[in-house]
């Protein structure tokens, strides 16, 4: 076997390995949380992640949603009688899992995201 | 001299005769079935973006003298593996299907070289020894999805796990890959939705098969489907050919199954992989393919007539017969039926090859008109 | 054309097969440029001799050979056909080895194709080259033209007349770069006179470029037309080493068969005049043995001969008349047809058959002696069989079977145990005892016996043969006998047919002279009977 054909192999067999590792890593889908809970005047919720399609939330319920991959994610929320909420967030290297309560979501305001954990001791 | 340069009906429909009985019975079906040709013809490109990748699979083998190569099922099976730990480690996308190809990959290579093995020690048998193989993998794929999943491998995602704790489930949701591929580049022309991405990769695919029948080694194939013996003397290894042939038509089943099922959505997890088999077995035939030759176009043609079959049966058997089990069961017949038929025609057409053959027995002259006869009824 | 270094010298040659001597001190030598007509019957050693040359696996396998084979001055031992190829020797065989579905130029350049390299050649392997299509029909029609022929490198084998297909052979011989010498293994026997004709211009032309020729046929004409030199091998020896000038096709025959004859015909029986099994235009599909176009007519009480080279039909006749492959024709025994393509019809109509195939078709190996005496009998006319119920089914009658069994076995002289013994523990000679009682116990008018002696010893060939003479002088059975060994044909048969090309080159009496059959088995001349092409 020659040194071209050896090296042709290698970088065949590397590129393979590195295909896997980047489908792995960048396609692992994530949980977040997102509740509706009743807090007063909160009614039947629509959110979307990235492009994904729209998910009704009734009110007072809770879905998990997935999203591909760690770092930043699209979230849009729709409510009737209010404007269409858009916006983004970070999903934290940390976490394992995400919550997201509908009810913080202001228009104009900075997106309220809480690790998993810290929700569940909060409780 | 040529009996090909002069186009004669009878002849081409007696050559074509299972295709021809297809689309006659697609051509009756559709009145019946009172669908518009819009309806069909969108859901046609649907399906044809769903299956057309795994019929590809058949080509070689048959170019190699090997037949259908029903042990294609083993493919379907390694592409099943990888997109069980793509579900289970929630890989979503086209990177969940990336990564249940680089699972599936190595596995159908070792797969497709296995029944290499096993068929070079049945020549000549090669249809019904792939065949059992597949069921033979039945039995492993089960005892690999309900024993080892689950005990040996933990199952990380409940949705893949059976209800009773272990094993995986009999029908696995694969939301998280569904339409990974065919969401990525859309066009919507009128009525008609049509994934560009899916519609490439089968087109590269194409284009991978002609460059490799130019290739040395599809040349190799090519000749070894004629003459194993002729192509042994000359030197060509027979054996390492054929199991060459076998393995990449695995790896394209493989990738074809993980195509079709992320169209599909969700996959019957121990039955998916057998139908794969019938089906591709089915659709290449119907296209106009025989034991022994098969082309680029035989797959589009049976991929298309198949499925507008499988479009408007059911719903003619419904208005017909006032149930659409009936026509359901119309199609599944159908659809064995035409590969019990094209099988009994190829025996039926080797006979009467041998039987013209025959009738130049006496003097040379009269042989060599029947030679070229027979060359004309092969082509 | 002899140069006087000479290309390939064949050294005291001798093979045995498990003391079963095939070649005995063979020397010869080629030149370059030279052609070599090599002779010899079916069994003489041409076979072998080139399997040697040629370092076919089977002959280490069987425990090699003596003396030594020089090539360009060099020893040489190869060990596979591949080794020899390398060498610069090309063989042509006699079946055709080409791809129908491929072109003359892919044919010509199989597995030596041009190729080009790409980028997938580097991680997968060399095959994965493009063919170089142009270039490979280059060299195929350089090749052609070597061969000074027209032929369309762009054609299909599969649509080629027979000639072309030969010189598409020879052309993918010569397109190997270092081709010296060329083995031509009958190439002129599928070929018509025209065709031969055009192929013998090729030698010499390809001889005239330096390449030396061995040439095997048995059309003998054309040896002393193209050869320089002449070898003729017989049972093994390479008895005549000539060059050609001067020598007559006659000389050639008479020193390919020329041996003893023993026995005479004398002790035969008178048969009488009647037309007892006539065959007309039969023609039957039997792989090896294919039958063109025979028609012959045998008197009752005759012990007909049927003989000829191998491959030429001869056992294709009684195979076919018996409905064992797929035949066609007309042929009547006595005056009433006889059906063809249906065995069991024909075991009815008082004809029976001993197989050449003795261990496949001829006995059932794992079965008594009396099961296989009776076997044909019971299936064919139902006999030694009790009928139950009023024959609604029916019981062997094992007493019955074991006196005949009996009966054979002592008529027969039969070594064995008795009549309980397996087929398969017996000797070749009485198997074939058993195959011949087997058919006697059909009681038939009209025997078939093909290759009655093949394999046995010559004392049970003997038997086997005084037993078939007895029966025709006792019992006046017809027998048509079909036997590779003219000696023995002519030691019993009142007439002797030469099969050749699948059709009957000639019908001779057992007393014609050695070269008259000779010439026959080699198509020089063709008998009144005859209507070869």
């Amino acid at each position: 076997m020659s040194k071209k054909t050896l090296m042709a192999r290698g970088l065949f067999v590397a590129a393979y390995l590195l295909l896997a590792i980047w489908a792995y890593t960048t396609g692992k889908g994530y949980v977040v949380f997102i509740n509706n809970y009743a807090t007063g005047e909160s009614v039947e919720v629509f959110v979307t992640l990235d492009k994904a399609s729209p998910v009704r939330i009734r009110r007072g319920g809770f879905v998990p949603l997935m999203v591909k991959g760690k770092g930043t994610h699209q979230i849009m929320v729709r409510r009737e009688g209010a404007a269409d909420f858009e916006g983004a967030f970070v999903y934290p290297r940390s976490a394992e899992a995400l919550s997201i309560a509908v009810a913080m979501i202001m228009p104009g305001q900075e997106l309220v995201v809480v690790p998993v954990s810290a929700a569940l001791e909060e409780r | 001299m040529n009996p090909l340069k002069k186009f004669e009906p009878l002849k081409f429909i007696s050559d074509n005769i299972v295709t021809v009985i297809f689309l006659a019975l697609t051509i009756i079906a559709i009145p019946f079935s009172r669908l518009s040709g819009i309806y069909i013809l969108s859901n046609l490109i649907d399906r044809f973006a769903r299956s057309a990748f795994l019929v590809f699979a058949l080509i070689l083998p048959i170019m190699a003298g090997m037949g259908i190569n029903f042990a294609m099922v083993l493919g379907a099976t390694a592409g099943q593996i990888g997109l069980i730990f793509a579900i289970d480690y929630n890989v979503m996308g086209i990177q969940g299907l990336l990564l249940a190809t680089c699972i599936g990959v190595p596995l159908s290579i070792f797969l497709g070289w296995f029944c290499g093995q096993v068929l070079n020690r049945a020549r000549g048998r090669e249809m019904v020894t792939g065949f059992i193989l597949g069921y033979f993998m039945d039995g492993v794929y089960q005892f690999f999805g309900l024993y080892v999943m689950g005990w040996l491998i933990p199952i990380r995602t409940r949705e893949v796990m059976q209800v009773t704790g272990s094993g995986v489930r009999n029908t696995l949701a694969l939301g998280p890959v569904r339409g990974g591929l065919d969401n990525i580049l859309n066009l919507q022309v009128g009525p008609f939705h049509l994934p560009l991405l899916t519609f490439g990769v089968i087109a590269f695919l194409c284009l991978f098969i002609i460059w490799f029948r130019k290739t040395k080694l599809g040349h190799d194939m090519r000749a070894i489907g004629q003459d194993q013996g002729v192509s042994h003397s000359a030197g060509i290894a027979v054996d390492r050919t054929r199991i060459m042939a076998i393995v990449i038509s695995t790896i394209l089943a493989c990738i074809g199954q993980i195509i079709y099922l992320q169209n599909m959505g969700n996959m019957g997890t121990y039955t998916s992989q057998r139908q794969a088999g019938y089906f591709a077995a089915a659709a290449i035939l119907v296209g106009g393919a025989t034991v022994s030759k098969a082309t680029i176009m035989n797959v589009f043609v049976g991929v298309f007539l198949v499925h507008s079959l499988y479009i408007t049966m059911p719903i003619a058997g419904k208005e017909i017969f006032k149930s659409a089990m009936v026509g359901q069961y119309m199609s599944d017949f159908i659809n064995y039926a035409i590969i019990a038929l094209a099988l009994v025609l190829h025996a039926w057409r080797n006979k009467r090859n041998a039987d013209l053959a025959r009738a130049g027995l006496r003097g040379h002259a009269d042989k060599d008109s029947a030679l070229a006869a027979q060359a004309g009824a092969v082509q | 054309m002899a140069n006087e270094s000479s290309l390939l010298s064949l050294e005291g040659i001798s093979k045995d097969f498990y003391g079963n001597v095939v070649l005995e001190d063979v020397t010869f030598t080629v030149g370059r440029g030279e052609i070599i007509g090599l002779v010899g019957e079916n069994g003489a050693g041409k076979t072998t001799l080139m399997r040697i040359l040629f370092g076919m696996p089977v002959i280490a396998e069987t425990g090699g050979f003596k003396g030594r084979i020089m090539l360009d001055g060099k020893q040489v031992a190869f060990t596979s056909p591949f080794d020899a190829l390398d060498a610069g020797i090309g063989m042509v065989h006699q079946e055709f080895s080409l791809i129908p579905g491929f072109t003359a130029t892919e044919n010509i350049t199989l597995n030596r194709e041009s190729m080009k390299r790409n980028v997938a050649c580097d991680i997968f392997g060399e095959r994965m080259s493009v063919l170089d299509r142009a270039r490979m029909r280059t060299r195929a029609a350089k090749a052609i033209s070597r061969l000074g022929v027209k032929l369309d490198p762009d054609i299909l084998v599969s649509e080629m007349p027979v000639g072309h297909k030969q010189f598409t052979e020879i052309a993918r011989e010569i397109d190997r770069s270092n081709v010296k010498l060329l083995v031509l293994d009958e190439p002129t026997a599928v070929l018509t006179e025209t065709e031969a004709e055009v192929l013998i211009q090729s030698m010499r032309m390809l001889a005239a470029q330096g390449i030396s020729i061995i040439f095997i046929s048995h059309r003998l004409h054309e040896i002393i037309n193209v050869a320089d030199k002449i070898v003729v091998l017989r049972d093994g020896k390479a008895v005549k080493s000539v060059p050609v000038k001067g020598v007559s096709v006659h000389d050639i025959a008479t020193w390919m068969v020329g041996r003893e004859v023993k026995g005479s015909s004398s002790m035969l029986s008178a048969c009488s005049e009647k037309v007892f099994l006539k065959v007309d235009n039969l023609w039957v599909d039997m792989p090896g043995e294919t039958v063109r176009n025979v028609s012959f007519d045998v008197c009752e009480g005759e012990i007909f001969g049927i003989g000829g080279l191998a491959g030429q039909g001869k056992l294709g006749i009684p195979n076919g008349l018996m409905g064992l492959f797929p035949a066609g024709g007309n042929a009547s025994l006595d005056d009433s047809p006889v059906p063809l393509n249906d065995p069991h019809k024909v075991l009815n109509n008082h004809m029976a058959f001993v197989s050449e195939d003795r261990r496949g078709v001829g006995l059932l190996l794992d079965e008594t002696l009396e099961w296989n005496v009776a076997f044909t009998a019971m299936q064919a006319k139902g006999e030694h069989l009790i009928p139950v119920l009023g024959g609604l089914f029916k019981l062997r009658n094992e007493r019955t079977m074991k006196l005949l069994a009996e009966e054979y076995i002592k008529t027969l002289e039969i070594k064995c145990t008795g009549p309980k013994q397996r087929a398969k523990e017996l000797s070749g000679g009485n198997q074939q005892k058993i195959c011949l009682a087997k058919a006697f116990a059909l009681k038939p008018k009209l025997l078939f016996v093909s290759e009655p002696t093949r394999g046995i010893d010559v004392g049970a060939k003997a038997i086997v043969l005084e037993t078939l003479r007895r029966y025709n002088k006792e019992y006046g059975m017809t027998i048509v006998m079909v036997s590779s060994e003219l000696e023995e044909l002519r030691s019993i048969c009142h007439r002797i047919a030469i099969v050749d090309e699948g059709r009957i080159a000639g019908i001779l009496p057992p007393t014609a002279e050695i070269a008259e059959f000779g010439l026959l088995m080699s198509g020089e001349k063709t008998g009144k009977n005859g209507d070869a092409a």
